[in-house]
């Protein structure tokens, strides 16, 4: 009974370490499957001639919202399971020229804020991301 | 007993100069990757990418990429035509040498702008063949045309012939006309761009779509470091696994009271502060498997088919090449052997730890013994 009783409670402790373990790996993996960004600070706004801010964006930048329209993808911090993890908002905009360069985004209010460029796959609004470092 | 504790070190410290033996021979062909592959985006069609040499040139001049057009077998004489070799002929554009990271020994890569009509760089096995150790201005037919060699590249070292076929490659800046259809296009690898991305920006500025099969050499870069950082990882995990069996023994020695009753709590505060570091330990330790996100499946890591389907497109891709200077080859000769000596590397890490730590416990044992 008492060899029983032994036995178990190894068990349990292996199982334990174990689990802890498989924890923290799972915790790793997670986080290698989310999609992976790059990031882009958008540099100040400018004024146009009728008097509306504008910035400027590469074009990787903008992409294709729900319902058709451009959108660029807001990279925002919320707290997660785990802690602090990023996310991405979808912000739609107003494209008022775009070129191979970049595109001018006309209103849009996006000044110092960080955006998602170049995701491994597509993104969706409210998707939690992982930024590459360059 | 002492002069098994000798020989237990002695095994130990074998196994661990093997180890970093080929830890450090991994790590060298990781970096002979980077020397002897361009990275870029590489765009392949055997037939031709449905763009000229003439039109990819007057974009090469900006410097977005790199062309070379359809090669062909051809006979290569000295200027005696006392000795014939059997070469493969490449038209490319002048920046070409720059992005497939050519090493010359002698002379450099024709330019635009070269005096010259026929200009050539060749291989030094082929120099040594065709000219001995003559000096001077360099003058060999192709095929009965009179050329002259700007450069001699290294040939690359074994691992880079195994990677491609065994045939000297000779890159030309003209010949006969220049509507010869682009075989290849390399794009310089923009970091924070994906493959795709710049295959379709490069098709948009060239007004032309681009349908060529696409290797993406910056990634495969990545993934040699990736590789490194792996073995470290399960070379890590052995001290994981001992203090893991350390604090399960603290535990359980805790709990079946083999320690007197005062020693009991601080066993058990003992193996649970040990627990905890290797919790921490651990954590740091994956974060050195850095595998980019390509190579991965989207939702479910254990997807044994999507990886299986990635290593066999890899091996189609590489099998259904034909042409002769193939870097996806030569990417996965490195690649292979890295993992290789990775794989040899781990085992004797953990059975030199092993060796090691025997010796030092019978040596503990005996002078508690001892004492």
């Amino acid at each position: 009974m008492k060899n029983t009783k032994q036995l178990a409670v190894r068990m349990a402790a292996v199982l334990f370490i174990f689990l802890v373990l498989c924890t923290v790996a799972a915790h790793r993996i997670e986080t290698l499957l989310l999609t992976e960004v790059r990031t882009l600070t958008v540099f100040p706004a400018g004024v146009m001639e009728d008097g509306s801010e504008a910035v400027k964006v590469p074009p990787a930048a903008v992409f294709t919202g729900r319902t058709g329209e451009p959108c660029v993808m807001l990279l925002q911090r919320r707290e997660g399971t785990w802690g602090m993890e990023e996310y991405v908002k979808e912000t739609p905009v107003k494209v008022y020229h775009e070129d191979y360069d970049f595109c001018i985004l006309q209103d849009a209010y996006l000044e110092g804020q960080s955006l998602a460029v170049y995701p491994s796959r597509s993104l969706s609004d409210d998707e939690t991301v992982r930024c590459v470092e360059e | 007993m002492k002069k098994r504790n000798i020989q237990f070190l002695m095994w130990g410290v074998i196994y661990l100069s093997f180890s970093a033996f080929f830890f450090f021979a991994a790590a060298f062909l990781s970096g002979n990757l980077k020397k002897h592959t361009p990275a870029a985006i590489e765009l392949y069609n055997a037939q031709g990418l449905n763009v000229s040499m003439e039109q990819a040139a007057s974009f090469a001049e900006r410097g977005w990429f790199a062309a070379a057009s359809v090669g062909e077998k051809i006979q290569v004489t000295d200027l005696e035509e006392s000795k014939s070799v059997t070469a493969y002929y490449q038209t490319t554009t002048s920046n070409y040498g720059a992005y497939a990271n050519l090493h010359f020994t002698e002379g450099g890569y024709f330019s635009a702008d070269v005096s010259v009509e026929y200009a050539v760089v060749i291989p030094k096995s082929l120099s040594v063949e065709l000219f001995a150790e003559k000096s001077g201005k360099k003058i060999l037919y192709m095929n009965e045309i009179q050329a002259v060699v700007c450069g001699v590249y290294e040939d690359g070292d074994l691992l880079v012939q195994l990677g491609s076929a065994n045939i000297p490659v000779i890159y030309g800046n003209a010949w006969k006309s220049s509507d010869l259809p682009a075989e290849h296009l390399l794009l310089e690898a923009d970091a924070g761009k994906a493959a795709i991305q710049q295959k379709q920006e490069t098709a948009v500025i060239m007004e032309t779509p681009l349908e060529g099969e696409m290797n993406d050499f910056g990634r495969l870069h990545q993934l040699g470091d990736s590789i490194l950082l792996l073995g470290f990882f399960f070379s890590g995990l052995w001290f994981i696994f001992r203090f893991c069996i350390f604090s399960y023994h603290k535990f359980i020695s805790a709990y079946e009271c083999k320690e007197p009753n005062a020693k009991r709590g601080f066993t058990a505060f003992l193996g649970l502060g040990v627990f905890f570091f290797t919790v921490i330990g651990f954590g740091f330790l994956l974060q050195l498997v850095r595998i980019p996100a390509v190579y991965l499946p989207e939702n479910n890591i254990f997807d044994i088919s999507y990886y299986g389907q990635e290593v066999l497109n890899g091996i189609q891709q590489m099998n259904t090449d034909c042409r002769i200077m193939d870097f996806s080859r030569i990417c996965a000769v490195y690649l292979c052997t890295e993992a290789g000596c990775l794989i040899l590397a781990v085992p004797f890490f953990w059975a030199g730890c092993q060796r090691l730590r025997r010796g030092f416990l019978h040596g503990s044992i005996k002078e508690v013994k001892h004492f």
